[in-house]
């Protein structure tokens, strides 16, 4: 017993000398803090989601914000944001109005939305460049150079449940096999490697564009919907803080810049990919302060 | 199939109740445990790491080697787990995880101190009465038994995202073993010492503080050894809600299917389990 009150004792000694040397560090850190302004961002694992809040981050950091970003799965987001006492105040990566509508069906009263990160969000189905037709209803003509597949993803996305009522809608006799986000890349990328032709599920923003020569076949019964990426918020976060929320209402970024993003992140991590990005298009970024 | 009973229904309206009728207490619960949460972080992120981990390493191995510390044997006891808890931290520090690592041990500290303080006294109290113990042990079986993700859902509701769902729901996993373990000591110190207690004329408090506790220390010890591990490995799944530190990294490594992230991540938590496990287990062991 002796020797726990002894290690007690230390630790407490530790401690109590750590925390007098953090209140002398700390003193002029306080009278700053005062007069900083914090931002709490709410984000899911989507590489684009990942890349619009990092670098929001950047830049609010850059203004002398205090940032706090929280990894949640989208649910919880939207849950979290509709609370009268929330606790965080910021979602850049809503896919609205058309794959999160039933969240934004139960939510939707209890947020604002702010802007538009991105505002081209398309899904469809994507063939590469060489493949010489143009539109969904080309694809029974030649469903023997396509192995009569179209290669989907995972079967809970809302890009898995279109193609189903695509196939319906245009007759079409190829069957949609249901794999993974990575494994559609690495099929299209085996494809385009030997030149064969290919039909997937695809969709905008998404680094598969930036890496190869893809386009969208149309979709003349618009079965496939547009999205934005929606910047949305807590009820009063614009009152809350009105510098803060001009800046998310102006964020918003080209294909071209979001890829370049992306690929900054890709190279390094979240962070310094971000911050990167941002030195480098500050102008733009800041310009969205004003 | 349709369904008879619409349990998950009543359970709903039952805790929506609860949490409109009680909103303050919850409101202050959340501000109480996320203060102590930041300001122990604070604190343990002011001190350079080197400071930290020499520190732990003096007290790993003076826990370990205890009153021999000096002496040949106990330099032959304790260096062994020195040089792993040395070496541990500087690898969590050069993989650059060391705030995510602060903030996951000071999750585990927070957590296993609040569920002591209300594990050791039930265990006391399972202990001396087998009614309690009969009303008890059920609940503590239900507490074990239930998937630890089922916790986080009420967590939520009560406090929102953050730290403090996070602590809620690793107190209530890591309780059981603090109650059962207090209880299962006490209930073993032989029959005939408390006997010769009485006999002496000792108080009832006597009986507790100076025969039953003591006798039962090192059961009780192996008690928290178990709640600080089960605590470590929940803290990890409360990322889900929002809770900080290394979990947070697993999470993501899962989710961007980042075998590195999350493997890195892993090591760190697997590096902070082995230190947690061999100094409690050390000090149960005096």
């Amino acid at each position: 017993m002796l020797k726990l009150k002894k290690i007690g004792i230390l630790f407490m000694v530790a401690v109590l000398a750590a925390a007098f040397t953090s209140c002398s560090n700390s003193g002029n850190k306080k009278e700053t803090k005062s007069a900083q302004k914090e931002v709490s961002i709410l984000y899911p694992n989507w590489a684009e989601g990942i890349a619009f809040t990092h670098l929001a981050k950047a830049a609010l950091e850059g203004h002398n914000y205090e940032v706090e970003l929280t990894n949640l799965e989208p649910g919880l987001i939207y849950g979290e944001l509709s609370k009268t006492n929330s606790k965080g105040d910021v979602f850049l990566d809503a896919w609205l109005p058309n794959t999160h509508k039933d969240y934004w069906a139960d939510y939707g009263n209890d947020l604002v939305k702010l802007g538009e990160a991105f505002s081209g969000g398309t899904t469809g189905l994507v063939v590469p460049s060489y493949v010489t037709i143009n539109s969904i209803e080309e694809l029974n003509a030649s469903k023997d150079k396509f192995n009569e597949e179209i290669i989907g993803i995972g079967s809970g996305a809302g890009i898995h449940a279109n193609t189903i009522k695509a196939i319906d809608e245009y007759n079409l006799d190829l069957e949609q096999v249901t794999s993974s986000g990575p494994a559609m890349v690495a099929s299209l990328e085996k494809a385009i490697k030997n030149e064969e032709w290919i039909v997937v599920t695809g969709w905008k923003p998404h680094y598969m564009w930036a890496n190869y020569d893809l386009k969208y076949l149309t979709d003349p019964k618009g079965v496939y919907p547009q999205d934005v990426c929606a910047i949305i918020s807590r009820k009063g976060f614009d009152q809350d803080s009105p510098e803060a929320a001009k800046f998310f209402k102006n964020f918003n970024l080209e294909e071209s810049q979001l890829y370049d993003l992306m690929a900054e992140i890709k190279a390094s991590d979240e962070e310094t990919g971000a911050q990167k990005w941002y030195e480098a298009n500050k102008e733009l970024v800041d310009s969205w302060f004003e | 199939m349709e369904k008879l009973i619409d349990i998950g229904k009543y359970i709903e309206i039952g805790i929506n109740a609860l949490e409109e009728n009680f909103s303050d207490l919850w409101r202050a619960i959340d501000n109480i445990i996320s203060w102590t949460v930041d300001s122990i972080n604070d604190v343990f992120l002011v001190i350079p790491f080197y400071v930290i981990i020499i520190l732990v390493t003096l007290g790993a191995y003076y826990a370990k080697a205890g009153k021999k510390s000096l002496k040949k044997e106990g330099i032959k006891d304790g260096a062994s787990l020195a040089f792993f808890v040395v070496l541990g931290l500087i690898l969590v520090w050069a993989m650059g995880y060391w705030e995510e690592a602060v903030q996951t041990t000071t999750l585990v500290i927070v957590s296993t101190f609040i569920a002591l303080i209300f594990g050791i006294p039930l265990g006391i109290w399972a202990a001396r009465s087998n009614t309690a113990n009969a009303v008890i042990r059920p609940i503590l079986d239900l507490m074990q038994t239930m998937p630890a993700f089922v916790y986080l859902i009420p967590a939520i509701f009560f406090f929102s995202v953050g730290n403090t769902p996070g602590v809620i729901a690793t107190v209530i996993f890591s309780l059981p073993p603090a109650v059962r373990l207090t209880s299962l000591g006490i209930r073993n110190v032989p029959s005939d010492v408390i006997e010769a207690g009485y006999a002496f004329g000792a108080t009832e408090k006597q009986i507790l503080f100076k025969i039953q506790l003591p006798l039962a220390k090192t059961t009780i010890l192996a008690g928290i050894n178990q709640v600080i591990l089960l605590a470590l490995s929940m803290v990890v799944i409360a990322s889900m809600v929002g809770a900080k530190g290394l979990g947070s990294i697993v999470y993501q490594g899962i989710q961007q299917n980042n075998i590195a992230k999350g493997f890195e991540a892993g090591l760190g938590i697997v590096v902070l389990a082995i230190i947690l496990d061999r100094i409690t287990q050390s000090i149960g062991k005096k």
